[in-house]
């Protein structure tokens, strides 16, 4: 059993934090998040070309051909700068078009890789979240129309496509099937509104889809098909945003350690008083736990193991609260700065709790993983 | 990253396995533990002979002292199996896990060759004499005197929470032999034959019912000057070693203790009703079984994470330091969130044996003994935060 990096991850998890450290200073972040694509051309060009946009995708898709264990590492490093804009979209589409392959995935996947095109996933509607079920949907395919809302869609307004989750009824069967489509943002019938969100430095978006025309080869997969893929690439993402929440509490904790250590008052560092020793040490269990959790998920992904799907609730669940116990730590341990706009915590604190619904938050992770235990 | 047990662990594994299938006796009954305790303490110390002659004793002892050189891969594998196969507990924990590897490091070699052996066969069942009434927590305020008469050393004092000391052949006590000398200077360790003139035993009863542990009174007791461990006035180094490989083993096989409960109750919730639905069809306890399933997996997992890196050969980083700290809280977490589950019923002697009541109540020792959680939390702060001394 070997559970740690392997030198070449370690290696690489350097050389991208050293990029962020240049790259995404919280200075850089804070300026990003001013502008709706919370990301610059030059920067995107940077990820396309370093391969991180299709880190683990395979190279015949112009892809790195990596693993998840990989994606994990390249997800935490820009947890640890908290990097803005569409990373994480993008990466969610070029998961889910890798995921259904096909045609549909040989000829987006390149231009979405190289940096030349983006992709977000429309996924939750007012009344249907994480768990996709055509009962539920009201977005729907219908005699090659498709109608419907999606709400908190990440960097619909940076995409030249959307992939949408959607109903559909398929003659000669009972229920409605599931259909995965794929929609250029510029087709008629698709309008896209900001919905700013608790987090700045990713952009929230509402669609609305009226009588948007969707012709045969935009249906990328229906029924059994389309739902194995959304649950590849759901469990591929669970554990990309769990890595990035990882990410951030290393940031907080490191932080938070730093300003313990020179911050005095009574003439004494706040780091020699036992309270907030016991706190500084509560965010270090914190996160050495969620590290061995994230890792073991994206093994086991990697893997295909039988335990996999326990293993990415498990990641997801614990982070989720952890990396929100850590920032509410750290901010109790800054005092009066911890609860400024001025000091950069406020922008890991808002990304953790963003992060902690993406995919299912801990409550969700915590019935379905109590629910496969009493089966 | 490769989380599978390589071939070399899965065969240690499945030979340990086969091994326990044909040599585990049929458990002691529990209420017969007390009443005929000789017996009891007879079975167990035979059980251990038979770990000895199937080649399974001193697991984690090098191959030179008689031991199975196991990695702490392997080592975790072993207390993992042994807790599996529903093996009698193990008299010989202190001496093996404890004392043994403390021997091997600072005994001198006639020391190594008298106590050795005797452990690995429980012809001499060990207790450790560490705390005292007034040093828990701060240890290293021992005062236990040990004054040099001789050839021997005259030892005045008391120790407490000494598990096994009513049946223990041997003692490694830690005492003051120079009160002059600053806190941790003036430490040294002794050997103790428990037989000797002087030393008695009271039983302390625990909340969950059990006397595992004792008092133990030392009153001008002769302790020959060649049963001196280690360097005088050193002997904290000495102790040391054995907190050390304390909190290094105790995970293993709290975690398979843990899991069995959870599996416990997982049978009960698919069988047990509330207010006319199965307690598995309640979304309420599907989401408190779901949090125990983390519980179980981080324990698990950051277990997994510290044994790989010091089998690999480097000192575990700071996710041995959370061990101890994370398996007693969650085995706290667990133990509630059973009961919340299981309802009025879990409270009752009847139900289960009453394993339950015994479980939530031994379970709050676990957070104070070998290292409270306040001080564990300090010492990460400290030594793995760097933020220095506290109070």
């Amino acid at each position: 059993m070997y559970f740690d990096l392997s030198k070449p991850q370690q290696l690489f998890a350097d050389s991208v934090r050293d990029f962020c450290g240049r790259e995404f200073t919280p200075e850089r972040v804070r300026e990003l998040m001013e502008t709706e694509a919370a990301i610059d051309d030059r920067l995107w060009q940077e990820f396309a070309d370093q391969g991180w946009l299709g880190l683990h995708i395979s190279e015949d898709h112009e892809g790195l051909g990596l693993g998840t264990v990989d994606l994990a590492v390249l997800a935490e490093e820009f947890g640890r700068a908290c990097v803005s804009g569409p990373w994480l979209a993008n990466t969610w589409g070029v998961s889910l078009l890798s995921a259904i392959g096909g045609a549909a995935a040989a000829s987006q996947l390149p231009d979405l890789i190289g940096g030349s095109s983006k992709v977000a996933v429309a996924a939750l509607e007012e009344d249907a979240g994480w768990i996709l079920r055509p009962q539920t949907l009201e977005a729907s395919v219908h005699g090659g129309k498709l109608n419907g809302s999606k709400v908190a869609v990440q960097h619909a307004g940076q995409a030249d496509v959307l992939l949408i989750p959607a109903r559909v009824h398929v003659p000669g069967r009972v229920n409605d099937d599931i259909v995965i489509v794929s929609v250029p943002v510029s087709a008629d019938g698709v309008s896209i509104e900001l919905t700013a969100g608790i987090d700045a430095t990713r952009t929230l978006y509402s669609v609305t889809l009226q009588d948007v025309a969707v012709v045969d080869d935009q249906v990328l997969a229906i029924g059994t098909a389309a739902e194995a893929a959304w649950k590849t690439a759901s469990q591929t993402m669970t554990v990309a945003v769990a890595a990035e929440m990882l990410g951030l509490q290393e940031w907080m904790l490191a932080t938070t350690v730093e300003y313990a250590k020179t911050r005095k008052q009574f003439d004494k560092t706040i780091g020699s008083f036992q309270a907030v020793q016991h706190k500084c040490a509560e965010i270090l269990q914190l996160t050495e736990s969620a590290r061995a959790a994230v890792w073991y998920a994206a093994w086991a992904v990697q893997e295909g193991t039988e335990d996999v799907e326990q293993a990415v609730a498990v990641a997801k669940a614990y982070t989720s609260d952890a990396a929100r116990i850590a920032g509410n730590v750290s901010v109790q341990c800054h005092g009066g700065i911890g609860f400024t706009w001025e000091h950069d915590l406020h922008l890991y604190y808002k990304r953790a709790k963003a992060d902690e619904f993406l995919f299912g938050d801990a409550s969700l992770h915590r019935e379905q993983l109590g629910a496969a235990a009493l089966a | 990253m490769d989380l599978n047990l390589t071939k070399d662990e899965q065969d240690y594994r499945d030979s340990l396995r086969a091994w326990l299938v044909d040599n585990v006796p049929e458990p002691w009954p529990k209420e017969q533990r007390t009443e005929s305790h000789t017996e009891y303490w007879k079975f167990l110390r035979d059980w251990q002979r038979q770990l000895f002659d199937g080649g399974w004793a001193g697991t984690s002892w090098p191959k030179e002292y008689g031991g199975g050189g196991a990695n702490p891969i392997q080592q975790s594998i072993f207390l993992q199996e042994i807790i599996r196969a529903n093996a009698p507990e193990s008299l010989g924990v202190i001496g093996e896990q404890l004392v043994g590897p403390t021997v091997i490091v600072w005994g001198t070699e006639e020391q190594k060759k008298k106590f050795l052996p005797r452990i690995l066969t429980a012809e001499d069942v060990w207790c450790q004499g560490y705390s005292e009434p007034n040093s828990g927590s701060d240890l290293a305020s021992l005062g236990t005197r040990a004054v040099r008469d001789g050839d021997d050393f005259i030892v005045n004092g008391q120790k407490i929470w000494t598990s096994f000391a009513h049946i223990a052949d041997w003692c490694l006590l830690l005492v003051r032999t120079d009160p002059s000398a600053k806190k941790h200077k003036g430490i040294s360790c002794l050997l103790v034959d428990m037989k000797s003139e002087g030393v008695s035993t009271r039983p302390l009863r625990q909340m969950s019912g059990d006397s595992g542990f004792n008092e133990v009174f030392f009153t001008d007791v002769r302790v020959p000057a060649e049963n001196q461990l280690g360097p005088l006035n050193d002997g904290w180094r000495v102790g040391l070693t054995v907190l050390m490989n304390e909190r290094a083993n105790l995970g293993s096989g709290m975690y398979t203790f843990m899991k069995e409960s959870f599996d416990q109750l997982v049978e009960h919730c698919q069988t047990r009703k509330r207010n006319g639905r199965l307690l598995a069809h309640d979304p309420k306890v599907k989401e408190k079984i779901g949090q125990a399933v983390i519980e179980l997996e981080i324990v698990r997992l950051t277990m997994d994470r510290a044994l790989s890196k010091s089998t690999a050969g480097g000192t575990p980083g700071p996710e041995g330091s959370i061990l101890k700290l994370g398996w007693s809280e969650a085995n706290q977490k667990l133990v509630q969130l059973s009961m919340e589950v299981l309802g009025d019923a879990s409270q009752l002697q009847t139900f289960d044996g009453g394993t339950w009541p015994y479980r939530y109540l031994r379970s709050r020792g676990n957070t104070i003994e070998g290292g409270t959680s306040e001080v564990q939390k300090s010492i990460l702060a400290e030594r793995v935060l760097g933020l220095g001394k506290s109070y």
